[in-house]
Order: C-alpha cells, then structure tokens, then sequence
C-alpha cells in the first residue's frame, strides 16, 4: 500500500493492533473448539473439481477441509455428524451488500475520493449479521456504493456475528466501485451520466499523468545519481537534485487499478452506460466488473469480448426504481422520487420489459463470467442468494451455473476462491447444511459452518 | 291475470336471447380434459392427486377420479401441478399512471375498468407469472381514489371480462396521502377531511352535489352498497383506519397491513381481513413474523403484489417465506388464491379449482412455492393464454 497520511497510519495502526487483539480473542475461544469434526452420508456440492459426492464425507480440522471424499477413516475422538438425506453446499457468497454498514451511511458520503475504504467504516456489531449467517450466506463483499460516482475501495469479509467485535477480512482493496449512472437519486438526466463518466475519465487521465511524473522523476533520479558518482567533490553540491513530486494516495489507488492488482466496478443499468464502462476499460486496461448492467442481453458479444464479469439478477428492472411512491417492499416514500424526476421515457410501461427469461441460458455457454448479486441494496437481502440462485434456474440455465453463482464463481470474481466458494481440501471449512436439495426453495436451511464451527444451528 | 302470457313472452323472447349471449360470449363451447397432474384445489378437497378435470364452456364441469374417461380431447399434464390461478386484490397493472386523478384529494367516482389496457406489457408478464385475476385500484396518493373493479387479464382487450364493476371504494390512510404542498399535511388531517365530507353528503349538501367527482362513491359507501378498502400500513395508520370504520359503523379491509400482527386482536374482534403488501426487502424477518402471526391468530389474510411496483413473483415470494414460517404449503398457497378471492367478494366464480368455478388455473412443472419450477401454462376461462413453448 501507498504511504497514507498521518491520520490514515493512525487509523490503520489502530485497527492492525485491534485486529491481533481481536485475532488473539478469537483463538482462545476457537482454541477450545478446534476438535476434527466429520460430517458423513451427505450429498455434498462441492463446486470444485470433485463436483457432486452423491454420498460423501468431509473431515474439518482446524478451521479448514482436512479432506473430502466418498470415504474417509474417522481419526479417534472425531466429532461425527451424520447427514443422511441431507445436502451439504459451500458456505454461500454474496457479491455485492450493505451489511456491517450503518444505515446507508456511505451513500450520502461527500467525498469523492478513490481511496475512500469501506473497511474504516464497518459496523461491527450490526444486528443484521445473524439473520444473513443463517440462511447460509458466510462471506460477503461489502459494497461502498455511494450515489455519487466514486464509492471507493470494496472489501470481502465472513459473516460472522459481531459478538466481541469478531470479523474476518479476506480480502481488503478487493475492488474500486464506481457508479456510471445514478437512478436512486432526484433530478438527473443523461447529461449528467455523460457528466459522471467524463469525470471519472478524467481522474484516471490525471492518475495516468502522475505515474508519468513519477516515471520522470525516478528516471531523472536515476541520472542525477549515476552522475553524482562519477563526479568529483567540489562539483556535486553545484548539482542538483531533481525535485520530488507529491504522493497522492487517490491516484496511487486508480495506478493499482489500472495494473489489475485491483478490479474496477461499474454500477450501471442501460446499454449506453454498459459501453461506457466498457470503453474505460479498454482505455486504462482495467479489469472490469459490470454490477446490474439490466440490459446485458443486447451486449452479450460486446461484454464476452471484453471479457468482464457480470454481477446481476434476474430480479433487476430499472425501470420501476423510479416510480412514483418507491418500489414497493420499500416503505412509503422512501426514495421521494416524483414523477417529473423521472428520465425514462417509457413511463406507460414501468414493467414492460421482456423477462428475457431464454437470454439467461446463452450466459451458460458464453465466456462472461457471472455471479448473482442482491436486487436491492438492504442488508437482509444479502440472505436470499439461495432463492435469487434458485429463480436463476428457473431461467434456462443448469442447477449447477445458478449455484456456482452464489458459491464458486462469486468467489473467483471476488478474488477469495483460494479461501471460500468450493469445498476442496485446504479450504476454509464454511458450509451449509439443508434438509432437501440445494436449490429448492421449499428446503430449510439446518446448519452453518464458519470456520469449522457451527455458527448457527436449527432449533 | 287472463293474458299473462302477452307480458311474459317478450320477456321470455329476451330472456333466452341473453342465455344465448351469455353462452356465446362465455367463448370456448368446446369441452376437454386435464389430467395426469396434482391439483392444489384451494378447496375443501385440499390437495388431489392423479385427477382429471373436466372443462366445458370456460367452466370445471367435473373432477374426475378413477377411471371413468369422457370421450372429449384430452391435455395430459402428467407428473406437473396444477394450482388456482392467482387472484392479486390489490393492483395497478397495465394502468399505473392513469389510475391518479390528482386535481382533488377526494374523487370517489371513479371507477378503474375504464383504464385497463390490455396490450400493456405488463398485463403480460404478469400472466406468465400466473396472475389471472386482479382488483385494479386507484392510487395510494389520493384519500379517496375511486372504486376499484375486479377483472380478468387478457392481453385481448375484448377477451379481458369484469367480474365485478365495483369491488371497493378505495380509501388511502397510508403515508403517501400526506403531502407538504397540499391538504392534508397529517394523518388526522385525512381522517377529519374525509369524515367531514361524508357528514356533509350525508346532510345532502348541494355543493358536495356540483362536485364532478366527489359525490357518488361516498354516497353508496353510506348507502352501504360498496365497502371501504383502506390503505393503512403502520401502526397508527390501521389504528386511524379501524377507528374510522367504528365511527360509520361499518365494515371494510385493510391493505398494506405492515403493523397488523400489534393489532390482530382487534382485527378479530371487528373481523376485518388484511391484504398484506409483498415481502419487504428491507425487513423480510418482522414482515414474515407479521404475516404469519395474523395467521395464527385466525385472521382471513391475502397477499397483493401492488405490481408494477413490486414484481408479480413477490406473490410466490410472500407465499414462500409465509411457508419458512412454519406453514404448510397448501395453507401458504390459499393466500394468494381463495383468500383474497374471498375478500374481493368473488369466490363463487375465481380462486379455488372445484365444479362450477371458472376453469382459470397455472400448470408448474414442479412444487409451485419452488422457485426452481416454470409456469408452464396458465389457463383463463378455460383458454390457454400462455403456454411455453419445447
């Protein structure tokens, strides 16, 4: 990381030594509990290379999958759970939420900076942790979606309930969101979405020009230094040493984004906005990562060529974000949006558009990478990955690609799949337990396994 | 009294003349045969496995089991399910921006069936998603909206049927009726503005009698030929809304109902039904623990989706989590079929599969509350109005 300035080393020192502090806490209470367990006679998931263990077992040990398999010797003193009839599916994964955020807050944040970090701003004890952990979902990335254009740096962390400050970082810096259009908003127009993407365009023309300043200097350095050697005495002081140019954390920031180190998200829902993220893609190589992107279907040669991930929902429909009294399932009036503020023309059809529901088979066969998302930005939605899994399959594609894009292929997207996603040995040891198959809607969820420890259990 | 007949044939002329109209209208004089499927009645049969159904004239003529087999053409729907077409009690579909009449707060004559468009989209969608029947109601926006009208979608204008011209007189206590830049600004504002109105018409005002809009949809409401939908989602608001009902001495139904489950005692005292608002992303626990009480506790309750502003699936949806509650299937499905088919007023004809109702039903590949399952077709008054395709 960049150097940051004073108040950043503080805040970050201080949640290093928290976070030991906390790791050691941790320990101690896992110490006790860090027993093998073994689950057996279940029909296991795997979303690896192993696929589907039609009767399979798993051996945890400290946290982790020991090994996983049709048959495994139970070592002595092992915990056994036996699972008959039961399905086991990784520990689910959900792309993009709000949880262990304070209401919104970061939505109405007023800096526009790249190296806003969602990680200084989490919620520990969010109540909402419980309710999420329990329908399966064990690791989420925590979105800094803010309604101006630059939300600012991700992070991937396990859900685990807030009890002595307990949490788990994956993956810090995992992405850069963006927002090329804004719809949640009053006022706004196409002319301002042009508006946004210049500006983003122009930070990452700003951040291109820094790097070549920095290039100059070391070049010029490099010089100076060189001559410095060759020269005698009396004649260095008459040298003179090139000037340094200032550290800016924000570009230092787009610069990892623009060598891939970070993914770059772009919000966006219409054609035209899918392009432009596309095209700043092209223009600063970044690796792109298109969240909601509703009208994906028409660009589906566009976005495989590019070779970006999608991030979406069958549930997605833009076009009734701005009605009148809020989409319904939110309270009256929550978004206060009239009717003059909206910008889509098609206002006599608010739902009209095609479920498109044969499109969704076409991602099956095509390069795009895909991961469910949530259709809302509420915490608790962040839960409902297995039912938003389970109406994706209703849409043309396999059982497998509709879970793969709640566990496995979240995971490579997010940059975590060595950790969580797929049960494979060396993994961390996250895992759900249902009393039916895995996408059916009508099955209850029985266990939760965080780390190898039953986080939460049906009563 | 000698030439009784003299009066009576014209009579009996037209009277048959409208049995033939009524036969002809009522389209498909063919009769056939759905078999093979589970049925998921709604009824007092519960759920029927292996049945036929026999469809004459857009009707269930028969539900057949055992062996016995019609000489009709036969629809084999081996190994899906069948279940009621669903009945949403509380939508704007295909008319979201006509059903706002915003010169007045109250504008009691409308009456919605004048805006249904049927090649809207959005009637389509929500076929496919199993919607058969909807109650078309005015705006949340205004105190008094206007009369609601139950119908039959069709995405063929001359096909869609109204089964009821006047369900409701559309009464909204909810937060969108209080607005800054108009009366009323306040809850009790809305409560004392439309009472003062009804006292007036009562007294027969002649200036509530010039008002173009105002005057006749109360008028029956007083006259008590059309009951009071009331739109009241928290706490306060269904508190105002059943207070309102004790003060006229009247009966009525509470949609929204988010808040219901702190006040089900006196629902079921008053026996008001609640038509609850689709699954709320932003509280999905205390709405399905809402929901799932009012249950309990034996209260007629029915699920609307509001669609366009909520999707047609969050019926199923709402159905589903009403379901994680510990409610069996077949009680979670009633919610969005019988009951507020029931509580519109139209369970003789909508909501339930049994002999003599409309042959309106949706045909799943699998377990409906499965999201996993397609529709696979939707039948209305015995027409397929979608079938997928391979």
């Amino acid at each position: 990381m960049p150097n940051r300035d004073f108040e950043g080393n503080a805040v970050k020192s201080i949640r290093k030594s928290a976070a030991i502090f906390l790791f050691l806490i941790f320990l101690s209470v896992y110490g006790a509990a860090s027993d093998q367990i073994l689950l057996k006679n279940a029909k296991i998931y795997t979303m690896g290379e192993m696929r589907i263990l039609e009767n399979g077992m798993i051996l945890i040990k400290d946290g982790k999958i020991e090994k996983i398999g049709p048959d495994i010797p139970a070592p002595s003193g092992v915990q056994v759970f036996d699972l008959v009839g039961k399905t086991v599916i990784p520990g689910m994964v959900c792309a993009s939420s709000s949880l262990f955020l304070e209401n919104h807050d970061l939505q109405y944040s007023g800096e526009e900076k790249p190296d806003t970090n969602v990680l200084e701003g989490l919620n520990y004890l969010d109540l909402h942790i419980p309710q999420v952990l329990k329908r399966g979902v064990t690791t989420v990335y925590i979105s800094p979606v803010s309604f101006r254009f630059i939300g600012g740096l991700g992070a991937v962390v396990k859900v685990i309930s807030g009890e002595n400050g307990k949490i788990q970082v994956l993956q810090e810096n995992a992405a850069l969101n963006f927002r090329l259009e804004r719809l949640q908003d009053k006022k706004t127009s196409n002319v301002l979405r042009l508006t946004q993407y210049h500006k983003i365009r122009g930070l990452f023309k700003q951040a291109v020009e820094y790097r070549n300043e920095w290039a100059e200097y070391t070049g010029k350095l490099e010089r100076y230094e060189d001559e410095k050697k060759k020269l005698e005495e009396k004649e260095k002081a008459k040298q003179k040493e090139p000037q340094k140019p200032k550290k800016d954390e924000a570009k230092e920031i787009l610069i990892l984004a623009m060598d891939n180190k970070i993914p770059v998200r772009f919000i966006v829902h219409r054609p035209d906005a899918i392009l432009q993220a596309l095209q700043l893609g092209k223009e600063f190589g970044l690796s792109v990562i298109l969240e909601r992107g509703e009208e994906w279907p028409q660009l589906l040669h566009e976005l495989a060529e590019a070779s970006v991930s999608l991030l979406s929902n069958p549930l997605l429909d833009y076009r009734s974000y701005l009605l009148p009294g809020g989409t319904k399932g939110y309270p009256a009036g929550y978004f206060q949006v009239k009717e003059t503020d909206l910008f889509y023309s098609d206002k006599e059809s608010v739902r009209g558009r095609d479920p498109g529901q044969e499109s969704w088979g076409k991602l099956t066969d095509s390069k795009i990478r895909f991961a469910l998302v949530p259709p809302d930005r509420f915490p608790l939605s962040a839960g409902f990955m297995r039912i938003y899994a389970a109406f994706l399959s209703s849409h043309g594609v396999s059982p497998e690609f509709a879970l793969g894009a709640v566990t496995s292929e979240a995971a490579k997207i997010l940059g975590v799949a060595d950790r969580v996603g797929s049960l494979e040995e060396g993994k961390d040891a996250d895992l759900v337990v249902l009393d039916g198959e895995a996408l059916d809607s009508l099955s209850k969820v029985e266990m939760v396994f965080v780390d190898g420890t039953m986080a939460w259990e049906k009563k | 009294m000698k030439k009784w007949y003299r009066s009576a044939a014209p009579a009996a002329i037209i009277f048959v003349f409208f049995m033939g109209v009524c036969v002809f209208a009522g389209g498909s004089e063919e009769t056939y045969l759905i078999k093979g499927a589970k049925v998921y009645t709604s009824g007092e049969r519960g759920i029927l496995a292996d049945v036929a159904l026999l469809i004459e004239n857009g009707r269930i003529q028969k539900i057949i089991q055992g062996k016995e087999t019609p000489s009709v053409p036969v629809k084999d729907y081996s190994g899906k399910i069948i279940m009621p077409g669903l009945v949403d009690a509380h939508s704007y579909v295909s008319a979201y921006y006509r059903l706002l009449e915003n010169t007045e707060v109250i504008t009691s004559d409308m009456i919605t069936d004048a805006v249904f468009d049927a090649s809207n989209p959005e009637v389509e969608l929500a076929l496919r998603s199993g919607i058969t029947t909807v109650n078309l109601v005015p705006r949340n926006e205004s105190l008094v909206g206007g009369i609601s009208t139950v119908l039959k979608l069709s995405k063929d204008l001359a096909a869609v049927s109204v089964v009821k011209k006047q369900s409701f007189l559309k009464i909204s206590f909810n937060g969108e009726v209080i607005r800054s830049d108009r009366a009323p600004t306040s809850l009790m504002g809305a409560e004392k503005w439309l009472s003062q109105k009804m006292r007036a018409i009562k007294a027969g005002s002649e200036k509530e009698r010039e008002n173009i809009f105002q005057q006749n949809g109360l008028q029956s409401l007083l006259n008590g030929d059309i009951l009071p939908l009331i739109a009241a989602s928290s706490l306060t608001e269904i508190n105002t809304a059943l207070k309102w009902l004790e003060d006229w001495n009247m009966s009525g139904v509470i949609v929204g109902g988010e808040e219901a489950s702190l006040l089900s005692d006196l629902l079921k005292k008053k026996n008001v039904p609640v038509l609850l608002s689709p699954v709320l992303p932003i509280y999905p626990e205390k709405w399905a623990k809402n929901a799932a009480h009012l249950m309990k506790q034996g209260l007629t309750i029915g699920f609307v989706s509001h669609m366009p502003e909520a999707n047609p699936l969050s019926l199923r949806l709402s159905a589903l989590m009403l379901y994680h509650q510990g409610v069996s299937q077949e009680e979670a499905l009633k919610t969005i079929t019988c009951n507020p088919a029931r509580i519109l007023g139209v369970a003789d004809s909508v909501g339930s599969i049994e002999v003599g109702k409309d042959a309106d039903f949706v045909v799943f590949e699998g377990e409906p509350l499965d999201l996993r399952s397609r529709i696979i077709a939707v039948y209305v008054n015995g027409h397929a109005l979608f079938e997928r395709e391979n």
